[in-house]
């Protein structure tokens, strides 16, 4: 079929995403007109983008591509943007160092010439302007040693605000300690083939882990991948060439294109997510799969987390707990998925629906 | 016949904007048209025959039509939207502000204020003629009544001014050594994304065990990514291959051209391109990642990648530069799509859509 003859496609269309680790990913919206081309170049345009496509497939598994590379292309990309042009903690303090040494008003101008006289000249009007200036030096310099006493304060109260709400710790520290509570899929995978089996484009398996569903998914023919946030897993992989990427889940839904994927399964971390921030990657899953593209949700049973004594400490300290399987029914029924099943797991819940047709992305409204 | 003057940020040579407005002009001299240039900012380099905007204050006619060319932000166009002339606004295309924020956050200011103006325009502006239908859509967003695609009126001739010697003798070195020469061409500029070229230059390198150069023609935009170009070339030790040529002259420019394997463009943002244009005709085949406007001026003329990742961006690097079949088609298609953007049919488009408000060009074109 030709790229031109349906629908305008996107970047990523494919099933893809992009990697821009500089600019970030907002060009979604663009390349949304496209021109009428004739049906013979069109086909043999598409027939090359196409094998260029398998090959790079081809290449990604032969480990053209791998997470450490990734990971340092993402490095290198941070370090080299000028000091405060980021957005981490070491570009802000980059900047409040520069601004706290740009903030000192310094009223001893330099007087050097290389006209003769000049030099005096200047000299002579340095000293008879000093009692002037400095008095508005003076409270100046004031006025920005206090501002930047308060920036700091400031910064020190935010830092401590920061660091008691971040979710995102909690559920690295307490992810762990979740793993024993799922299902081992090395035994129990069937029912998540079954549902991402029948896929042959591109499938995401969130919180991946060594790849083992990665690499079985593959061995049914689905062209899938994994992300996981952990670095360590990725690179002791469950088998060689998997397509296995180390990445924030929230920060890889952005990088996606609208209807990129054609099934999801989010699983792990996301339990211990707070409630909104759940939503918001349900929802994010939503837009990136394809009309007809499955997403499953593996997720603890409550009635299991809130009573097992092996998790006493997760209970209090994440900023979240799993959802029911009615509420991720109701979840998945408001995002405008069809089919909606929950099949029993273990101590866990698989939760799955399809996405329905192109009208029902529009009309997806977030909970 | 009413006058038609033109008013442009700067009239200096490699400025697309600038050369833009001046092959406009010579167009509508070739209809018997009076014109004129005014500018912004009067350059040391700048071509001949421009003068400065405030003196139009003086030279003004009633019944003018004032053609201003925006792709950055001038008082001209505050200028221009406090007056009664027919205002007719070129459209070349805003890069969006988040491009630049992280190396200057002035230029990237300057992109804000470009858009309002843009935007302030709308009510004021009689015709508006847009390079791309990419820009025409977001005139359409912001207002503007009465739009016509003209895409960039380019001159060919430029590129009869003959070759550079040593540019020529430089790619054909490396290509006798077995090294691929692979070519971009525009400023050092976030949104150009010059420094996905360099990683996926790396990456081919590495995955084709090969020894690829990669010039970069154009002049830095902030010497923070320049520096940073420089760095990430260094880091992924493909600083030897990367070839930074910073303000060529035509004869070079055209060497670039004809000497090189392939342009690859993994430009994220683009009003039209240019350099496809130019690609197109030295016959030179294009990779290019599939953004804002590519797709457009490309139209089956190149191979488009969908992803905007350094393998992709290899793969398709490697395609382009060694299968001579595709290669042969794509330089068919490009001659056809020359036919679209020749420089005498984007002037046929330029007189039919100002012909609404001059309507001599319309019996002009008839009779040419």
């Amino acid at each position: 079929m030709s790229q031109w003859s349906d629908e305008p496609k996107k970047p990523g269309s494919e099933g893809e995403h992009d990697i821009d680790f500089l600019n970030g990913s907002s060009r979604r919206a663009e390349s949304e007109s496209r021109p009428p081309i004739d049906s013979e170049t069109a086909d043999y345009i598409a027939r090359i983008e196409m094998e260029i496509e398998a090959e790079v497939k081809s290449k990604r598994s032969q480990g053209a591509f791998p997470p450490a590379f990734e990971r340092r292309l993402k490095t290198i990309f941070e370090q080299l943007v000028p000091p405060g042009a980021g957005n981490s903690r070491r570009d802000f303090e980059a900047l409040l160092r520069s601004s706290d040494r740009a903030a000192y008003f310094d009223i001893d101008v330099p007087i050097a010439s290389q006209k003769p006289g000049v030099a005096r000249l200047k000299k002579l009007l340095r000293m008879t302007q000093a009692w002037y200036l400095n008095y508005l030096a003076q409270q100046l310099n004031n006025f920005s040693t206090n501002l930047m006493r308060l920036l700091y304060v400031f910064d020190a109260r935010v830092t401590k605000l920061e660091k008691s709400a971040d979710s995102r710790a909690e559920v690295r520290s307490g992810g762990e300690f979740l793993k024993p509570c799922y299902p081992d899929m090395r035994e129990t995978d069937g029912p998540v083939l079954q549902l991402m089996g029948q896929h042959t484009s591109r499938v995401l398996v969130a919180d991946c882990g060594d790849g083992y569903l990665v690499a079985r998914l593959r061995e049914s023919g689905v062209d899938c991948y994994g992300i996981d946030s952990f670095g360590d897993d990725l690179e002791k992989p469950f088998a060689p060439h998997l397509d296995l990427r180390w990445q924030e889940l929230r920060e890889h839904f952005e990088e996606i294109s609208n209807g990129a994927l054609s099934g999801i399964l989010l699983q792990g971390s996301i339990d211990l997510l707070p409630a909104n921030e759940k939503l918001d990657l349900a929802t994010e899953a939503g837009r990136t799969l394809c009309p007809s593209g499955v997403l499953a949700v593996l997720s603890i049973d409550p009635v299991f987390f809130d009573s097992s004594p092996d998790l006493a400490v997760q209970r209090d300290v994440a900023p979240g707990r799993p959802f029911a399987a009615e509420t991720w029914q109701f979840v998945f029924s408001r995002l405008g998925f069809s089919s909606i099943s929950v099949t029993k797991m273990g101590n866990s819940n698989l939760i799955s629906g399809l996405k329905q047709g192109e009208h029902a992305k529009d009309s997806a409204a977030r909970p | 016949m009413r006058r038609i003057l033109q008013f442009v940020p700067s009239l200096v040579p490699g400025d697309a904007t600038g050369m833009h407005a001046m092959m406009i002009g010579k167009a509508l001299e070739a209809k018997g048209i009076e014109t004129k240039i005014y500018v912004e900012e009067v350059k040391k380099n700048q071509i001949a025959g421009a003068t400065r905007f405030t003196s139009y204050a003086k030279d003004h006619r009633h019944d003018d039509i004032v053609i201003y060319h925006l792709a950055a932000p001038s008082a001209i166009a505050d200028f221009l939207s406090s007056r009664n002339e027919t205002i007719v606004v070129v459209y070349h295309n805003i890069t969006p502000a988040h491009f630049f924020e992280k190396w200057d956050q002035v230029a990237a200011t300057g992109q804000i204020w470009a858009r309002a103006q843009l935007s302030r325009l709308a009510p004021r502006a009689s015709l508006a003629l847009p390079v791309s239908k990419y820009n025409q859509e977001e005139l359409i967003e912001l207002g503007y009544g009465r739009s016509e695609v003209v895409p960039i009126l380019l001159d060919p001739s430029i590129f009869a001014s003959g070759s550079d010697s040593n540019v020529d003798q430089a790619l054909h070195e490396n290509r006798q050594r077995g090294r691929a020469n692979f070519l971009f061409v525009g400023r050092l500029v976030p949104n150009k994304a010059q420094h996905n070229l360099i990683a996926a230059l790396s990456a081919y390198n590495k995955m084709y065990s090969e020894d690829a150069v990669l010039h970069l023609v154009g002049r830095p935009f902030s010497k923070e990514y320049f520096k940073m170009l420089k760095n990430v070339a260094r880091e992924l030790g493909v600083n030897e291959n990367v070839n930074f040529a910073m303000g060529v002259s035509a004869e070079e420019l055209s060497s670039y051209y004809k000497g090189s394997d392939a342009l690859v463009c993994l430009s994220e943002h683009e009003g039209f391109c240019v350099p496809l244009l130019e690609a197109m005709y030295n016959d030179l085949p294009i990779a290019a990642y599939d953004s804002s406007a590519i797709a457009e001026t490309l139209e089956g003329a190149g191979i488009l990648t969908k992803r905007n990742d350094p393998v992709t961006s290899a793969v398709a690097m490697r395609r382009i530069s060694t299968d001579e079949e595709l290669r042969r088609y794509l330089r068919h298609q490009m001659s056809n799509r020359l036919e679209q953007l020749s420089l005498q049919a984007s002037r046929q488009k330029l007189y039919k859509a100002l012909a609404i408000l001059e309507p001599s060009l319309a019996e002009a074109e008839v009779a040419s």
